[in-house]
């Protein structure tokens, strides 16, 4: 009897916790005043707290992180990446004792990667590194570095021009490969604002092996190339948050990272279809970066939309040498881009929140490809925020652009 | 020549090269297509620019000479300002796909300072020492010469015909090599190391453009490209090529000689610029080639450049009415270089030119993983490059009064640069926000056909004798705090042949988009200086010339 009654009493309990759970729209938001009574709220079959990260929590709770809910929408991808995955399923293969992978040739390498697999998590850093969804060339005319101080809001900007040429992967072409094979990709990038940047330039090899990237830069105010020093690849990015590592979440060889371990597949909520107008340019103030909430402290928090995505969670242990003791990164399952990461200091200790707000866009050949319209490399403990933010006349695979059109030979002509 | 006669020899060259200039920028917009382009010609320009103040106060009492006491030294001038210089720069760039424009502009205006105007009246009273005139004072005014300026920068046009090949025309700046510091590849520009020394970082500041047509294509199958420079005589006049030193007696003029101008020296011994003798005269047309690639792992270029020489040499007149003879040391008068003497030998004692040369060279960098290292290497070989003979002046038995008049020889030297570049992380140290950047570089200059008894001068005016190989290291240390908002730098060099060297900590702090704010400490030492005017000529080298010249600088910008 007395057994009866509890389960009456927990039944009970259980219809009045599912009566008071509400199923949320589109539109509402989910913040510090109304976290704790979300919890077990829906959004999409999915309770809320289960797609909130322990991290994203505490942000809301504590640093005035607002998370707007949209439905969620499928991410349409490149019908040439699609297909040279489809095509190239099978030929790539990962080898645990070089950790280094053989027969790629495009597309996503490992499709079809299962929880199980020991080598999970390294499989999936290398379909990022091989594969992101953006087909052949970025061509980014202008993006903006913003410095943004806890106390003072938005300190500077610079305003940047970037353009990424892969030599392998190739898609939606015979010539799959260009080159030797040794490159995986070319970049040129320059200042154009403020003044005393403008005209730094720099061009960057990365090789299809872990040999570290070569790389130059030239500085307008001597008017001369310098060879910089490929092992930057963990330092800091000029006065930014962000380590050259840290750049779409995860900017480096896999094996220079010493292991990597699969935590889980879970829900999240994510920023997949971007729909903020990012950069306003004929605004000014605030008003300028509309995806970023600098009126209010701490000044850094995205305001973008978030739609439940599956994750692939990984942790990545850095070298010893390396500022961080390891990144837990959050990757698309559908396909290799990350969303989210956290950065844990030597001690252990949360440091750094990385969010990229990712939206596909048409290519320049009609297909489609997926660009980062926002990144945010949030310092907790230096309470200092950079936040990357794309113009809107962000291009991919622009017609007319070679491989020669990318090389230390233009950097100089390029920056002015 | 009255002060509007002398405006009018300023303001005349200036305008016909501005009205040049404007010609050939119209040209371009013409060629450009603009005129029938959608956009109007003022429209999809890129606009940036600085307005900058620069106030500097010496540390030390300058020496400068009091003409009437005999050259005793005439005040005390620590702590005065020694400048006090307002710039305006204007950044004009338009990219209409094909082809580009560029157009430079830069104004400045000092304030005489009390310290300037003590230069300048010591200038004046030796300038009115002269013995074969009766000149009343100095023939360069340091404020309208020297210091105010009002220069079209650069003025270029840029096309590219086929993809990779590009030609770019005007008034530019091409620089070759990888030394900092100094000299050895870049050897197409000279500097103007009158206002602010070698001290300016930013050393396009420094650099002298010049107009020149600037083809460059790119040869793919080598992995690098070829540049060839045409660089005409007749635009660039003569006070645009090679370096300009301070020899007119301003705060940068080597010590002893500030208030002392070398076109209106005491007692006559006059030394002006001629731009126009034979084998130096600026009027030639000059050439250079270059490729640069890469090549493995290296990167590496090459260059050979014909045109007048960097450093000035000193052409004694054989006439000099204070007189010329062998020097007691057995260094034996030469007379005038290769024969000729174009300024008036009645009343100069020498005249300052700029030997065309030959320059072949090259440059290699590497990243070395192991170490995590960058290592460049540079190398030129000059031919024949020209030295002034003669250590001693003639009140210790020399060819003339001063050291360095025995006459100019030519000597083959090779310049050769080593380097090294880290990433070295001090923030556990030195508590800087990231890694910071470590630069340590070692400077060669060889006289290959070196010969002891030549008695080669590094400085014609100075006793010090040439060594056949001398070198200098210089270091670089650059770090940054608070996301890069406050940024220390240390530099320091040492010259381990002749001795001395210089330190100089600075910090800029970096407010918002257009604020930046740098200190600056510039610090010399050396082995041995001379003391006083016209009188005691040592071996003072290099950092001899700095002594008493310690400074402290601030910068302030607002940039847009």
């Amino acid at each position: 009897m007395k057994t009866l009654a509890s389960a009456i009493v927990l039944l009970c309990a259980g219809f009045a916790s599912v009566a008071s759970a509400a199923v949320l729209k589109p539109g509402e938001t989910i913040q510090a005043s109304n976290l704790d009574a979300r919890q077990t709220d829906t959004f999409e079959g999915h309770a809320i707290r289960d797609m909130l990260t322990d991290r994203m929590q505490e942000l809301i709770r504590k640093e005035g992180l607002v998370i707007t809910l949209a439905a969620s929408k499928p991410v349409a991808l490149g019908k040439n990446y699609m297909e040279a995955t489809k095509a190239n399923a099978g030929k790539a293969k990962y080898n645990p004792d070089t950790r280094l992978v053989e027969g790629w040739v495009a597309g996503i390498p490992f499709p079809n990667v299962k929880e199980d697999d020991p080598d999970a998590a390294a499989k999936l850093v290398w379909n990022g590194y091989y594969a992101q969804p953006i087909k052949n060339i970025q061509d980014y005319p202008s993006y903006a570095y913003l410095f943004i101080s806890e106390k003072s809001g938005l300190e500077r900007r610079q305003v940047w021009r970037f353009l990424r040429y892969y030599m392998k992967g190739r898609l939606g072409t015979d010539e799959v490969v260009e080159g030797d094979g040794s490159i995986l990709s070319k970049t040129l990038m320059y200042a154009t604002y403020p003044n005393d940047i403008r005209g730094l330039g720099l061009f960057v090899q990365r090789y299809d092996s872990p040999k570290l990237e070569d790389s130059w830069v030239y500085l307008k105010s001597v008017r001369r190339t310098r060879r910089l020093s490929g092992g930057a690849w963990m330092d800091p990015i000029g006065g930014s948050d962000q380590l050259q590592d840290d750049i779409e979440i995860f900017n480096a060889h896999p094996t220079w990272y010493a292991s990597y371990k699969l935590l889980g597949k879970r829900w999240v909520l994510a920023t997949a279809n971007s729909t903020s107008l990012t950069w306003d340019k004929k605004a000014s103030g605030d008003a300028e970066f509309p995806v970023v909430d600098l009126a209010h402290a701490p000044h850094w928090n995205p305001k973008d939309t978030w739609e439940p995505r599956e994750v692939w969670v990984i942790e990545a242990v850095t070298p010893p040498e390396h500022p961080y003791s390891k990144k837990v990164l959050y990757m698309d399952t559908q396909f290799p881009r990350f969303y989210m990461a956290e950065a844990y200091d030597k001690k252990g200790d949360f440091w750094k929140w990385m969010y990229y707000g990712l939206k596909t866009i048409r290519t320049g050949d009609g297909d489609r490809g997926m660009i980062s319209a926002t990144g945010f490399t949030i310092d907790y403990q230096r309470r200092h925020a950079t936040v990357f933010v794309l113009g809107d006349d962000a291009k991919l695979n622009t017609p007319g652009i070679r491989a020669e059109d990318v090389n230390l030979q233009q950097l100089e002509k390029v920056s002015h | 020549m009255n002060i509007e006669q002398r405006k009018q020899r300023l303001v005349r060259p200036m305008a016909r090269r501005l009205a040049s200039s404007c010609v050939l920028g119209l040209c371009a917009l013409v060629f450009s297509g603009v005129a029938s382009a959608d956009q109007g010609i003022f429209d999809g320009w890129e606009v940036s620019g600085y307005v900058r103040a620069q106030l500097s106060m010496n540390l030390q009492n300058p020496y400068l000479a009091d003409p009437a006491k005999g050259g005793e030294p005439r005040g005390n001038y620590r702590y005065d300002m020694s400048m006090a210089r307002g710039t305006g720069r204007l950044n004009l760039f338009r990219d209409f796909g094909k082809s580009q424009v560029s157009v430079v502009i830069r104004g400045a205006q000092e304030y005489e300072t009390d310290y300037l105007k003590a230069l300048q009246k010591t200038a004046d009273e030796y300038a009115a020492t002269d013995l074969f005139s009766n000149r009343q004072r100095s023939n360069v005014r340091l404020m309208d010469d020297v210091y105010n300026e009002i220069d079209l920068r650069e003025l270029w046009w840029q096309y590219e015909f086929t993809p990779g090949t590009t030609m770019k025309l005007g008034k530019q700046q091409v620089v070759w090599g990888e030394t900092d510091f100094f000299q050895s590849m870049d050897v197409i520009h000279g500097y103007d190391f009158r206002w602010r020394s070698f001290l300016e970082a930013e050393n396009e500041e420094l650099r002298k453009p010049l107009w020149m047509a600037n083809f460059t294509t790119r040869i793919d199958k080598l992995n690098g490209s070829l540049q060839a420079l045409y660089i005409p005589g007749r635009p660039n006049p003569g006070s645009t090529r090679g370096n300009s030193y301070d020899v007119e007696g301003g705060r940068w003029a080597n010590t002893p000689n500030r208030g002392i101008t070398f076109a209106a020296a005491p007692f006559g011994a006059d030394v002006p610029y001629n731009y126009n003798l034979s084998g130096a005269r600026s009027r030639t047309d000059s050439y250079g080639l270059h490729w640069s690639g890469t090549a493995g792992e290296w990167g590496y270029s090459l260059g050979a450049y014909q045109g007048p020489t960097q450093v000035p040499v000193i052409n004694p007149n054989p006439n000099s009415p204070l007189g010329v003879q062998d020097s007691v040391s057995g260094r034996t008068f030469l007379g005038a270089w290769r024969g000729h003497y174009g300024s008036d030998p009645g009343s100069t004692v020498g005249e300052l030119i700029f030997p065309r040369i030959d320059v072949f060279g090259g440059s290699v960098n590497r990243y070395l993983a192991g170490p995590d290292v960058v290592f460049s290497a540079e190398a030129s070989y000059i031919p024949n490059l020209t030295y002034n003979v003669g250590t001693l002046a003639a009140e210790a038995g020399g060819c003339a009064f001063f050291p360095g008049f025995c006459g100019i020889v030519d000597r083959h030297a090779v310049k050769t640069m080593l380097r090294m570049d880290k990433q070295v992380d001090l923030s556990s140290v030195l508590k800087t926000s990231r890694p910071s950047f470590l630069s340590v570089q070692l400077f060669n200059t060889w006289v290959i056909n070196y010969n002891r008894a030549d008695e080669l001068v590094n400085l014609a005016g100075f006793g010090g004798r040439t060594k056949r190989n001398s070198t200098l290291i210089t270091g670089i240390l650059a770090m940054n705090y608070h996301n890069d908002r406050i940024n220390p730098t240390l530099a320091v060099g040492s010259d381990l042949s002749y001795g001395g060297g210089f330190v100089v900590p600075s910090v800029e702090f970096a407010f918002g988009n257009h604020w930046r704010i740098k200190a600056e400490a510039d610090l010399f030492f050396n082995r041995t200086s001379q003391k006083r005017a016209l009188t005691g000529f040592n071996d003072t080298n290099l950092f001899g010339y700095f002594a008493g010249n310690d400074q402290l600088t601030v910068r302030f910008t607002y940039q847009f």
